[in-house]
């Protein structure tokens, strides 16, 4: 029964760590300099041909109140003395940032933001002339380039005296919340490439992807039982270097090397490409075997390694010695009674750890192969600089990750009764 | 052993820093006349950029490893010491370091601005005075109960270390790409450094409190060994093994990094060299084998040398 107690507070754990994920990838997501809102209006149809915003401030607005692109960061925050209150409410945010570079040069509020009003209103009805405005950001720069500018840095103080920091409230309703809830809904943002709903395109990306990592984990487990049992039954000195070999190979080598050799016209399997098992199962093997070789093979030699280093450690109990007095055959010895024992200590941990690594490596595969599944995706989407979908990936492989240490720290308990008292023990997973 | 060993430096020494663009064969020549190891698809030497490759790859590794192992054991080691036999830091302590650490981010945030000087130094005073007051543990705090309660250094560590390592090597390339798209090798390190860090921690943590628990420290506590000494020359160095092994293993990961992000056009600049993106042409140039056969050979040899050194020294340590 103490075991179940500790699943219950395994799980609260978990929890807990989610959401220390979502917290980071908030922060993550805060950080990019990307106009979101400008991109968001642009995946839905509004530049034309000249490739200008023809787009009045009024809808820019809507829909940046619709993005929480004017919401604070936070529930409170830190920040200069000088800053004003409402920074976080200015937009469009070329003028935020414009704002924010004149602020650095210690001029005050009220002068930037007048300085702001007449460029601003100036160019209220083309918007190329705010982008010109948006691109010199220091004072200095503006003084040079009009009389405007040079009013604005008289009004710098003469000599910097240092900044202070002073704390502000922001209320409930800020970024962080929106972000949260948000998830909650189930709505992850837009792609701020092709418009569509990263929840979406996550789930086609998942569909993909899950089938490939979920047999190759399958795969290596069993595998690595397979070759694991014989190898601390044997122990034959050419299997360890073979093995050593399987695990050096970097992914992305065993990849083009398959590929250029196995793949192709000619070759027995089909060149990069992907069809769906709903449309041709035969199609789908063909496609993925590959992939999911190359994910499985590596990862059922390390694991394999580990499950013969356990159940070596469990060799010096004599509990072969036990169960053999006890009318058992060898096979029967290390089949039921060594492997159990072997499994706990090490190889749960390494399986929590095949989850984040096979979706690692799957971005690599996914390249190689032309897998339209998550790697891509979140590959393609950190060049294109898609900070929603590369949250929305971190976010779910954070998920995962916390999901199947749990998973396994729960089956772990379950199959070796020494791992149920080191963890009532509450000593540290192995 | 040995050999492998040799391998290894071997192409340690190789690393010449010359330049591979040649342009005398221009274009798609692949062919190994004149050049012993063929061009890639653009007409450089794959000689030379194997070679040049083993510099960024092997030293930019050992670094990563140092200092994720420095950080991590730095860490564990405190954590597993200030939480022994159930330790706990008080929780005024905590909320102290918060406020130290919001005001020197604050100073670090806006320091081209110009912070007044009192931020940091306050913060840095208040670190000061609550270690002051923790190593002399004054008669106010023991006898106080409200003040004495709080949290264990070592759990903590470990959940800051889960949810870290939760987020898989996506976060690697997450914040390569917010960093810039092609970044030096010192940022390399960095991110790698950020990620690997935690798995030394729990390491560390586990084992120093191992050896915390072990007989010849009580004994060398009870014979009147100091603290600094006892930790200095008993504790540490008797923790550090295996450790040292994982570090070793984090150099070969370091090299599939690298070498992963250079294959997918993320990596080191294209005037540095690097084993993954000459691999990265194997699959345009028709029939080149020896554009995936020939890197293949100092990015596996390299990781199963480490590999296989890693493991014999593990096994040695485990007698």
């Amino acid at each position: 029964m103490a075991w179940l107690r500790y699943v219950v507070r395994r799980i609260l754990v978990s929890i807990a760590v989610l959401a220390g994920v979502v917290t980071l990838t908030y922060v993550l997501s805060r950080y990019s300099d990307v106009d979101q809102v400008e991109a968001y209006l642009a995946t839905q149809g509004a530049y034309d041909d000249s490739w200008q915003l023809p787009v009045s401030r009024q809808s820019y607005l809507i829909s940046a109140r619709r993005l929480g692109a004017d919401l604070p960061p936070f529930f409170f925050g830190l920040s200069p003395k000088h800053y004003p209150d409402t920074l976080h409410r200015i937009l469009p945010l070329s003028r935020r940032r414009q704002a924010k570079a004149l602020l650095a040069d210690q001029i005050p509020w009220p002068d930037v933001e007048r300085f702001q009003r007449q460029i601003w209103s100036a160019a209220a009805t083309t918007e190329e002339q705010i982008d010109r405005r948006a691109d010199l950001i220091s004072s200095q720069q503006y003084a040079f380039a009009s009389k405007l500018g040079n009013d604005l840095l008289s009004s710098a103080p003469a000599n910097r005296e240092g900044v202070r920091p002073s704390l502000r409230w922001y209320g409930t309703r800020n970024g962080f919340t929106h972000f949260v809830g948000g998830l909650l809904r189930g709505d992850l943002g837009y792609s701020l490439q092709s418009g569509i709903r990263v929840s979406a395109s996550l789930g086609r990306a998942l569909v993909v992807t899950l089938p490939i990592a979920l047999v190759a984990l399958i795969l290596a487990i069993g595998l690595s039982m397979l070759l694991g049992v014989p190898l601390a039954r044997w122990q034959p000195k050419w299997a360890r270097a073979v093995l050593y070999g399987l695990i050096s190979a970097p992914g992305f080598w065993l990849a083009t090397v398959v590929i250029t050799q196995l793949t192709g016209r000619g070759k027995p399997f089909p060149g990069p490409g992907w069809i769906s098992a709903q449309e041709s199962l035969g199609s789908w093997i063909a496609h993925a075997t590959l992939p999911i070789l190359i994910l499985a093979v590596p990862a059922a030699a390390y694991l394999a390694l580990i499950l013969e280093e356990g159940m070596s450690r469990a060799d010096r109990v004599p509990l072969r010695d036990f169960a053999r007095l006890q009318g058992a055959s060898e096979r029967q010895v290390w089949y039921r009674d060594m492997l159990p024992l072997g499994i706990a200590p090490s190889l749960a941990t390494a399986i929590g750890l095949l989850v984040p690594a096979f979706l690692g490596g799957a971005i690599v595969l996914e390249y190689i192969f032309n897998i339209p599944g998550l790697g891509r995706m979140v590959f393609e989407a950190i060049l294109a600089r898609d900070w929603p979908v590369v949250v929305g990936v971190v976010l779910i492989s954070g998920v995962a990750t916390v999901v199947g240490y749990v998973v396994m720290d729960i089956i772990n308990a379950a199959i070796d009764p020494r791992y149920r008292d080191i963890i009532v023990n509450n000593q540290v997973r192995a | 052993m040995v050999w492998l060993a040799l391998g290894l430096w071997t192409w340690l020494t190789d690393a010449e820093p010359m330049a591979i663009n040649r342009a005398c064969i221009g274009g798609c020549a692949p062919g190994t006349a004149g050049h012993w190891l063929g061009t890639d698809g653009l007409g450089r030497d794959v000689w030379l950029q194997l070679s040049g490759g083993a510099l960024p790859a092997l030293g930019g590794g050992m670094l990563a490893a140092t200092g994720a192992l420095v950080i991590g054991y730095v860490l564990g080691a405190g954590a597993a010491v200030a939480g022994r036999g159930g330790r706990v830091v008080p929780w005024w302590w905590w909320v102290l370091f918060v406020m130290a650490s919001t005001l020197g981010g604050f100073w670090w945030r806006y320091r081209d601005i110009g912070v007044s000087t009192w931020v940091p130094a306050t913060a840095v005073a208040i670190l000061l005075a609550s270690a002051f007051v923790l190593w002399r543990e004054p008669a106010f705090v023991r006898k106080s109960r409200w003040l004495r309660g709080g949290l264990r250094p070592d759990r903590m560590l470990l959940a800051v270390t889960e949810v870290v390592s939760s987020v898989p090597a996506l976060l690697l390339l997450l914040a390569l790409a917010a960093i810039s798209l092609r970044p030096s090798l010192l940022q390399l390190v960095a991110i790698f450094i950020a990620v690997r860090w935690t798995g030394f921690a729990v390491q560390a943590l586990q084992e120093v409190r191992g050896v915390l628990g072990a007989p010849y420290v009580e004994a060398a506590r009870g014979g009147g060994v100091g603290t600094f000494r006892l930790l200095t020359h008993h504790v540490l160095p008797n923790a550090a093994p295996p450790l040292l092994v994982k570090a070793v293993l984090s150099v070969g990961a370091f090299i599939v990094v690298e070498g992963s992000f250079a294959f997918l056009g993320l990596g080191l600049p294209p005037d540095q060299a690097s084993w993954g993106r000459v691999l990265a042409q194997a699959t345009s140039v028709r029939g080149g084998w020896w554009l995936w056969l020939l890197p293949g050979i100092p990015l596996v040899g390299c990781v199963l040398a480490l590999q296989i050194l890693a493991r014999r020294w593990l096994g040695e340590m485990r007698k």
